[in-house]
């Protein structure tokens, strides 16, 4: 089986299933013709639509805002989190680390249902506010494990150098092992934003008519009204998450040679 | 000579880990200017020594002192004490310079003494033309250098070296004993530094602490310590030896000067015979006691040779192993004992074949015993 | 551990008091609500009740129940067998490659699920691409291939399937090559070694794929309802629709707990499996 060109064909394949449907829907984004697949010729218009319509721009403005609130809000919880564990696999670490797995276990419609009846039972219009807090919840685990996956490879001797060396223990902390996690962090939060961005389920449990997010924008259109505007919509929001996703991902790899 | 002035003091240290006991009562003072190595296998409680004289672990009791004052419970970066980390732990975010200077930055010093005493060391340690590499751009031996200049330039009053020449490679690890040696002669700081590594320690000590168990075995300079074991397990941690059960039939004092209560003994070892040797710390007749016999102590004549040392056996070689310096040999006593033999290599001496009948002899003075 | 770590421990408090209120609190609610009485319009009134857990038994939704077991069964066998051969390639692949082919796995495993769902719903679509080229080839009507089971199980499967490549290429890119050479060496042909050795020390990276298809694909509910049409129900569906459909609190509460205790058993049948092997 090993280097057979039938697997690398295979693998190819699969490659190509998971991209092709992806790539039908950027070029037919170009598709001036209002109806199915016949080509009738390169267009921008659907873009143009797009940043006319105000529903889109107000869910675009919505996502926008709760993810850059709870990503940063989770960048600082589950930073801290990871500093304040240590590496010791104690009873209280371990126990510690079961808050940041359930949320990752638990299937999101359970998270969404629970959401619903939190804020279903708090009457009143609170806004963004429901957003940001489930999606922050969602989001503090997820920086947490990247931050900590990378914490762990950090050598503790070399805090204890520092210190060694006349260095505080929160100047050692601050010179020494926060710029070595700095790129985890960034990642993190790359990532928690783009999962605020996709979240979809529970979005769509919490979000009230004013407060729709983008990803419920589009559920809506696919029940309601397909038009060639979601090709375009579908595909910027494609682009968003890949820059987002290959940035995240060269700042996790990038410094790992340093750090042996 | 008066004796130097004490570097570190330990008085009674204890320091317990959940229900396991690292370091179980130790006293120990290491003097100015001296290369002390603490010198035991994994869990002998030399690494948290090692990390309690840096304040990375306070003792439970007992007090830690350096130049005479009390540190036990004061925070490493207050103590006049730095390390070499095993691994190194050089930042890896910082260049050779920057690694090296950050001691000095963290007391504040004015940034043109910083860079003087940065180069200087750096020359010192011949990494000046690497300093605006990253660590991870460097050797094996190089990063260690960087390690040594980082810890020497704080000027410590003791420098800590945690396993320092572990990490390369043999050929490199031989080499940077010399340079290791030559260094610490140079800049005339204490050096105690933690290793696993028998032969390390022998090859760069002054003195010696052999730990087990969280207490000192045995401490001395390296040849106390190799020719003079005195219990069965230093003797058998440094160096190599034959481990022979026997008991004392007959002992008389021994005059030979320097070896105090050194005695001549005849001994009863099983798989041997009787056996002329040398006893110490009180040892009496009648008594169960363990012999000590280095390899290279023991020498091999062709059978039928003239007998010429204390004892001597009739063996069988039953193995041989060239290692072109030195040859090894397995013998087999007619009692039934096998010995491990080393001889050094030489054209004028044969080398012995299995099968080869042999003449086995020693010196009663190299064979030691010492109580079980 | 140092004697001065203990010092910044409370640093980790924001966090943990945050999951605990806004995970914790909803989780509770959820049960407290299953064991409450639908209000008269929608909602809750806090009388108790075991009505809920009553209708749980009704054949209607053990019916779904079962039906979205059994999708969920069958998406995790296609997942793992279309899933094992790229796997097995990107860990064979050069360290290089690697890099790149696991970042073109997570793309678009990272990409919105309405983005790939709508993408699938485009293709299929009556005047969709692969219609239009079928008619085109062969003439006639174009056929039905949105909101059929068929379709739903497309979806789910491309949906899910990096779930099932990232833990087993994990595992395959940790396993020592030089057991398969041995196998090889002691005789055994290439399709023994991959079964005797390969597969067996590849189990821990397919269970933990295994298990994130399954629970994942009970939880859905966006697949069927954009490919199944209303064709296809699984518990997703059922539980959306009491909630924000039917408004029967209660009711989509139970079925919720209803759902964890199948997902759970699941987990705890998986980990015992494991523990055994």
């Amino acid at each position: 089986m090993r280097r057979s060109p039938w697997l690398s064909a295979a693998g190819w394949a699969t490659l190509a299933f998971l991209y092709l449907p992806l790539f039908v829907l950027v070029a037919f984004s170009f598709n001036a013709s209002k109806y199915g697949s016949a080509w009738g010729g390169f267009t921008l218009s659907w873009y143009a639509k797009l940043f006319s319509d105000n529903k889109i721009l107000a869910s675009t403005w919505n996502s926008a805002v709760v993810a850059g609130i709870s990503s940063a809000l989770s960048v600082v919880m589950g930073t801290l989190a990871v500093v304040a564990r240590g590496r010791g696999e104690e009873a209280g670490g371990r126990w510690q680390d079961a808050f940041f797995y359930v949320p990752l276990l638990v299937p999101e419609l359970m998270l969404a249902v629970g959401f619903l009846l939190f804020f279903g039972l708090i009457k009143g219009d609170l806004g963004l506010l429901p957003l940001v807090i489930s999606h922050t919840t969602l989001t503090v685990p997820l920086v947490w494990l990247i931050v900590k996956a990378r914490f762990e490879k950090i050598d503790p001797r070399l805090e204890d150098a520092a210190v060694d060396l006349g260095a505080t223990r929160w100047q050692a902390f601050l010179k020494v092992t926060l710029p070595l996690l700095m790129p985890a962090v960034v990642a993190g939060g790359l990532m928690a934003f783009v999962t605020s961005l996709d979240s979809f389920l529970i979005s769509f449990f919490v979000s009230g008519p004013s407060t729709t997010t983008l990803p419920v924008q589009i559920y809506s259109m696919l029940k309601f009204s397909i038009s060639p505007e979601v090709n375009a919509l579908s595909t910027l929001f494609f682009l968003a998450s890949f820059a987002l996703v290959v940035t995240a991902w060269l700042l996790q790899g990038g410094e790992d040679a340093a750090l042996h | 000579m008066p004796d130097p002035a004490p570097s570190v003091e330990l008085k009674g240290v204890f320091k317990r880990f959940g229900d396991v006991t690292a370091v179980d009562g130790v006293d120990l003072t290491i003097r100015k200017g001296e290369f002390f190595a603490l010198l035991g296998s994994s869990g002998c409680g030399k690494t948290t020594l090692l990390r309690m004289i840096a304040g990375f672990e306070y003792p439970d009791s007992g007090g830690v002192l350096i130049q005479g004052r009390d540190v036990a419970r004061v925070p490493p970066n207050e103590r006049p004490v730095n390390m070499v980390f095993q691994h190194y732990a050089l930042f890896p975010h910082m260049t050779v310079e920057d690694n090296v200077a950050f001691g000095l930055r963290m007391k504040r010093l004015p940034e043109a003494e910083v860079a003087e005493r940065t180069a200087e060391v750096l020359r010192t340690v011949q990494l000046g033309a690497l300093s605006a590499r990253y660590p991870h751009q460097l050797s094996g031996g190089q990063q260690q250098r960087v390690a040594l200049a980082r810890a020497l330039v704080n000027r410590p009053e003791v420098l800590l070296l945690d396993e320092p020449l572990a990490a390369l490679d043999e050929k490199l690890r031989q080499e940077m004993r010399h340079e290791l040696k030559a260094l610490q002669v140079k800049v005339g700081i204490t050096f105690v530094f933690v290793t696993h590594d028998q032969e390390e320690a022998l090859a760069l000590a002054d003195r010696i602490a052999v730990m087990r168990g969280g207490r000192i075995q045995q401490l001395g300079t390296p040849i106390e310590v190799y020719e003079t074991p005195t219990s069965r397990f230093v003797a058998d941690f440094v160096g190599v030896s034959n481990l022979l059960e026997g008991a004392v039939t007959e002992a008389e004092p021994l005059l030979m000067e320097g070896k105090g209560d050194a005695r001549r003994a005849l001994l009863d070892v099983s798989g041997v015979g009787s056996v002329a040797a040398t006893l110490f710390n009180g040892v009496k007749a009648g008594d169960k006691v363990t012999l000590c016999l280095r390899p290279e102590r023991i020498h091999l004549a062709s059978d039928g040779a003239q007998a010429e040392l204390d004892n001597r056996q009739p063996g069988l070689v039953e193995s041989t192993v060239f290692l072109g310096g030195e040859v090894r040999y397995r013998v087999r006593l007619a009692e039934g004992r096998e010995l491990e033999v080393h001889e050094t290599s030489s054209p004028l001496r044969p080398v012995r074949r299995p099968g080869e009948r042999v003449l086995v002899q020693w010196r009663a003075e190299d064979a030691r015993a010492v109580a079980e | 551990m140092s004697v001065e770590e203990s010092h910044h421990r409370r640093l980790g408090w924001p966090a943990l008091a945050w999951l605990s209120a806004f995970l914790g609190v909803p989780m509770a609610l959820i049960a407290a609500v299953s064991l409450a009485t639908k209000g008269p319009y929608g909602g809750v009134e806090w009388a108790f009740s075991l009505g809920a857990y009553g209708r749980l038994f009704d054949g209607l939704y053990i019916g779904v129940f079962s039906r979205s077991l059994a999708l969920a069964g069958l998406n995790t066998l296609l997942c793992a067998v279309l899933g094992f051969p790229i796997a097995y390639w990107m860990a064979r692949s050069s360290k290089r490659m690697q890099g790149a082919l696991v970042l073109a796995v997570l793309i678009p495993f990272w990409t919105n699920v309405l983005v790939r769902l709508y993408a699938w719903m485009f293709i299929l679509g009556r005047s969709g691409p692969l219609n239009s080229g079928l008619v085109s080839l062969h003439g006639g009507e174009p056929a039905e291939l949105l909101f059929t089971r068929g379709a739903v199980v497309l979806g789910l499967v491309y949906e899910h399937l990096p779930f099932m490549i990232l833990p087993l290429y994990a595992t395959l890119e940790k396993l020592d090559w030089a057991l398969v050479d041995a196998a090889q060496d002691l005789y055994a042909t290439p399709r023994q070694a991959f079964f005797k050795i390969t597969l067996p020390l590849a189990r821990p990276g397919l269970t933990a794929g295994a298990i994130l298809v399954f629970v994942w694909t009970l939880g859905d509910f966006v697949t069927p309802d954009i490919l199944g049409g209303s064709k296809v129900v699984m518990a997703g569906n059922l539980i959306h629709q009491q909630y924000l459909v039917l408004r029967d609190w209660p009711f989509g509460s139970a079925l919720s707990l209803g759902l964890m205790a199948v997902v759970g058993a699941g987990l705890f049948a998986a980990k015992r499996q494991e523990a055994a092997a």
